[in-house]
């Protein structure tokens, strides 16, 4: 289930965001970000009661008409306010459904993001923790590593035996798409290495077992065979910003400011209450 | 400001109240005030004391 | 900005309204406005502690060919130095034009009179004086802050007034830096985050080094247990708690069972060091109280995994790029060094003297992390060299003064601590580090165009230091100072002296002071003609001791303050400036005021090369592409001559001549 739907996102994504790949991020986050908008509105619309939420702004705007005409009259402004109080409850129900409805398209969207905006590959000459975690103690096991040309592994292995975590510092040397080979109880399995100078790129932190909700959480690659007694397999890249002139901006503040600034241009033009 | 109450010995503050009187305070309160408040601002000098050894800690020329 | 964890960021996903209280880090351009282009340029490089005759050895030898280059097209002299040669003082000299009676600074220690108790004498940090108590909290309600004590009007304020645009790179005597818009960096004298010279932390299983709260360190005697390491580092004392106890980060260090390398997981950060390796600069800052914290920046050294755990950690230094205290003018100044060049030691003096003195570092570790001083001097310079176009580019290097101090007894067969063994390995670490200052002279030389007067000078030169002089057991035994107590010799701040009875003590590196009355407080001595006298009988007494050891005179020249400062300071100076012969200096234990048994001792320390003499017998040097109307120039002469450069007259109160001609 989980690699269906990874499977069916991670290939929009990629076909989406592939052309923007040697553009400023900025141009793949607006795209995004615009059809992200035009699909929540596309939701809203269909999922959100629009006669009612049309109603109750109406009431809204005439009480507070009301408020300023009445000003002087403390008993009908008194009322008024109440009636306000009263429709907004009744506004944020009518909008709860549509949220909900939202909410897991939304979050897929995010998990697909974040691989491309979350962190930025490995520089050529730069390092990062590699961690292995394992089903039982690593002081016992044979689990072993062999880099592909391009990465080099800089330290020999750092055993954690109540963290069931195997470390090792790699270090990526040449730009392209290398893989780290393991070996453990005589089977085999690889994890991808990212290693480019432009921070916009498809980064897989993690390689994960085949549980639900972590290949969704972590779907970039597939899941680790289940016979290994290996459950995760991670890069620590470095987290990328988005350059904001000169501020360093968190790509899902980005993502959700350019997205509510979108939808809420656009719902005039798509007639829809929101 | 506030006030807390402090249990004396009697006989102590027997003594207290006969040289506050000998030395011009209006109260034994005051004389007692006055007596912490300069036994209080010696500690903080001492405190200080050890703010500066901690300054001149890693100077290369001392040690 | 940390790196969510994945399930941390669907979280926020489902919480849209909360992101947007993530904070952003702005990246500030600094931009030093309405400043003109001057035809006349400057370009000078600060080498604390380059010595003239080890300069001529070492041209001599062929490694200082950039040096020979400009000493054949312009001039090289030995430089005047301070009256006392110490760097603060030195170079407060140079800043100002003026001595020390000018501006103030007399020696790295000064002490109030009023308790006899001894401070850093360049800056003051002043706590909050209004506070209020909320439980277990106290809040400061107005700001202390941290003050500048060298008085008179710096030279690059000058210039400023004149609209000539300046760079300062470390400058010494400079913290916090003086008020301007020029683009200032302040240099040594700037504190560790504990507001101290610098104190590192130790954390190690071997019991026989342990030596809590040694001088300039501190040593955590930890254990491995199931391959873990459980450890704090101390930060600065939490202001907002009534007892002002010490802030804390605790961290962890994984170490393999059997494999040489260890992992560090300190707040954010996750790092793996192999055996003798340094990690880069982390981030990290000291929680006081929720939305307060302090933060700073320091570097982890795995000196050994197995059989016995050593980890050093750095003196925290103030964070250039969210400096806790004032380090830059402009202040978005060191922000821009590090968002170019990421994190850097702001520390004054970076090299780890301390740690080396008590066999924390060995001398590879020392070199290996002053070398990593000198990496970062050498990014910037070149950054601030190549956009250099006007005015006055100033740029400093510790290293130079450090590495003498440290390795002396490498290249001195007569001193006490000389070993051969350690001499073949670490003979030219001194001559290296010239040799390094000559690839920074020759960037220089190549950006220079005809209108640029170039100055390489230092603020001192370097001497052995073979035996040291306990000045204040001097004191006692010729009977100008009487103890409490004779089996309290160690007593630190003079505490063991019978004040009644004591008519002159020393505190600091060179200063003597009488006990005036009136002045200190518990004074015996009468002012005016009683003192004057005794001064003078000290003076010459000081002048006449001899070494039994070797019969050479321990102390060239004892010089009187009043006879040598001009300023509106002088009578805040020690009335004493104790000028030591070469080889001589003032002890390990006189500066801070203890009274030893030996008035004279080997000075048996890795600390083995100084400078805290007679100025006479060490001069700083001056290369320049300039003429110098001088044979025996002083620093204050350059403040002068600079100012000339740029057609300004010095002024009233500056002591120094012009002294340089432009290149013809």
């Amino acid at each position: 289930m989980a690699s269906a739907i990874n499977f069916i996102f991670g290939k929009a994504f990629d076909l989406l965001l592939f052309p923007f790949k040697n553009m400023n991020p900025w141009v793949g986050m607006i795209v995004v970000s615009l059809l992200t908008a035009l699909l929540m509105l596309w939701v809203y619309k269909y999922s959100s009661n629009q006669e009612g939420i049309k109603k109750v702004k109406d009431k809204i705007k005439a009480h507070l008409l009301e408020l300023r005409l009445y000003k002087d009259n403390f008993q009908v402004t008194l009322q008024a306010q109440k009636k306000i109080l009263g429709y907004n409850a009744k506004y944020m129900f009518y909008a709860l459904k549509p949220m909900l409805v939202m909410m897991i398209p939304i979050v897929l969207i995010l998990i697909q993001l974040d691989l491309w905006f979350g962190c930025r590959p490995l520089k050529p000459g730069e390092s990062a923790l590699l961690k292995v975690t394992m089903e039982q103690s690593p002081l016992q096991s044979d689990l072993t590593v062999q880099p592909s040309p391009g990465i080099q592994i800089e330290t020999p292995a750092l055993r954690m035996e109540d963290e069931k975590e195997i470390d090792w510092r790699v270090k990526g040397l040449q730009e392209g798409l290398h893989a780290l080979t393991f070996k453990v109880d005589n089977q085999s399995f690889t994890k991808q290495v990212v290693v480019s100078a432009n921070p916009f790129a498809k980064v897989s932190t993690a390689r994960v077992r085949n549980q639900f909700l972590d290949r969704l959480i972590d779907p970039g690659e597939p899941a680790i065979p289940q016979n290994v007694p290996v459950t995760k397999v991670e890069i620590a890249y470095a987290p990328h910003d988005l350059n904001f002139f000169g501020y360093a901006i968190n790509w899902l503040i980005a993502f959700f400011i350019l997205s509510i600034i979108f939808g809420f241009g656009l719902k005039g033009f798509f007639h829809i209450e929101v | 400001m506030g006030a807390v109450k402090v249990k004396l010995e009697k006989e102590l503050y027997e003594r207290v109240k006969k040289f506050a009187g000998l030395a011009g305070y209006s109260s034994p309160e005051e004389f007692i005030t006055h007596c912490l408040d300069k036994e209080l601002s010696k500690l903080d000098e001492a405190q200080s004391e050890e703010e500066i050894k901690k300054k001149l800690k890693g100077l290369g020329y001392i040690s | 900005m940390r790196k969510l964890d994945r399930r941390e960021f669907v979280q926020m996903g489902l919480a849209a309204g909360s992101i947007l209280a993530l904070g952003n880090t702005p990246d500030v351009v600094a931009r030093v406005l309405g400043k003109r282009e001057t035809r006349n340029k400057v370009i000078i490089l600060g080498c604390d502690g380059m010595d003239p005759h080890l300069t001529d050895v070492f041209m001599k030898m062929g490694r200082l060919p950039h040096f020979e280059t400009l000493a054949r097209q312009g001039a090289f002299r030995p430089l005047r130095t301070s009256t006392p040669p110490q760097s603060p003082v030195a170079w407060s000299n140079f800043i100002t034009g003026m001595n020390p009676g000018g501006h103030g600074i007399f020696d790295f220690i000064h002490r109030n009179p009023e308790n006899y108790l001894p401070f850093l004498s360049t800056s003051l940090t002043k706590p909050s004086t209004k506070t209020i108590k909320i439980g277990d909290y106290v809040f400061p309600m107005s700001g202390g802050g941290v003050e500048l004590l060298r008085k008179g009007e710096a030279f690059w304020q000058i210039l400023e007034r004149h609209d000539i645009p300046a760079t300062l790179y470390k400058m010494p005597s400079n913290y916090p830096p003086a008020p301007t818009k020029q683009r200032t960096v302040s240099g040594m004298g700037t504190p560790d985050i504990l507001g101290g010279y610098g104190t590192f932390s130790y954390y190690t299983t071997q019991h026989t080094v342990l030596m809590e709260n040694m001088d300039g360190g501190a040593v955590f005697d930890v254990s491995v247990v199931r391959g873990k390491v459980e450890a704090k580092l101390f930060g600065p004392p939490n202001p907002f708690k009534n007892e002002k106890q010490d802030t804390f980060i605790d961290f962890t260090v994984f170490v393999d069972p059997m494999n040489r390398v260890a992992k560090v997981r300190i707040q954010d950060h996750e790092f793996i060091l192999r055996e003798g390796e340094w990690s880069g600069w982390k981030q990290i800052h000291f929680p006081m109280i929720p939305t307060q914290s302090v933060g700073g920046i320091c570097k982890f050294y795995l000196k050994q995994a197995h059989p016995e755990f050593k980890l050093y950690v750095s003196p925290v230094n103030i964070d250039p790029g969210n400096p806790a205290l004032p380090i830059s003018t402009p202040e978005s100044y060191a922000k821009e060094l590090n968002a170019k060049f990421g994190p850097f030691y702001t520390k004054g003096l970076p090299a780890d003297t301390k740690a080396l003195d008590h066999g924390i570092f060995d001398d590879g570790d020392f070199l290996t992390q002053d070398d990593s001083v000198l990496e970062e001097d050498r990014a910037i310079f070149d950054y601030e060299l190549g956009r250099f176009d006007s005015g006055l580019l100033f740029y400093y290097f510790s290293s130079t003064d450090q590495r003498q101090h440290m390795f002396w007894r490498c290249i001195d067969k007569d001193h006490p601590a000389y070993d051969p063994l350690l001499a073949q390995k670490y003979g030219n670490a001194i001559e290296n580090i010239y040799a390094e200052m000559d690839g920074f002279l020759a960037k220089v030389l190549s950006k220079a165009d005809k209108d640029t007067l170039i100055i390489v000078m230092s603020d001192h030169g370097f001497t052995p230091f073979h035996r040291a002089f306990n000045l204040n057991t001097w004191l006692k035994e010729s009977g100008y100072m009487k103890l409490i107590s004779e089996r309290l010799r160690d007593a630190v701040y003079l505490q063991n002296t019978d004040w009644s009875r004591t008519r002159a003590y020393a505190i600091g590196l060179n200063g003597l002071y009488v006990n005036v009355r009136g002045r200190e407080g518990r004074g015996i001595v009468e002012p005016g003609v009683d003192k004057e006298s005794l001064v003078r009988e000290i003076a010459q007494k000081l002048e006449a001791v001899t070494d039994p050891l070797t019969g050479q005179q321990v102390i060239t020249k004892a010089y009187v303050a009043s006879d040598v400062y001009q300023g509106l300071y002088v009578k805040e100076a020690p009335d004493i400036l104790v000028g030591y012969n070469r080889g001589y200096r003032s002890s390990w234990s006189t500066p801070l005021g203890k009274v030893p048994m030996n008035v004279l001792e080997n000075n048996m320390e890795k600390w083995s090369g100084d400078h805290c003499m007679d100025p006479d017998v060490i001069p700083g040097i001056l290369f320049t592409n300039g003429k110098v109307n001088a044979d025996f120039p002083s620093l204050c002469d350059l403040t002068a001559s600079i100012l000339q450069v740029f057609g300004i007259e010095k002024p009233a109160g500056m002591v120094g001549k012009n002294v340089l001609q432009f290149p013809a």
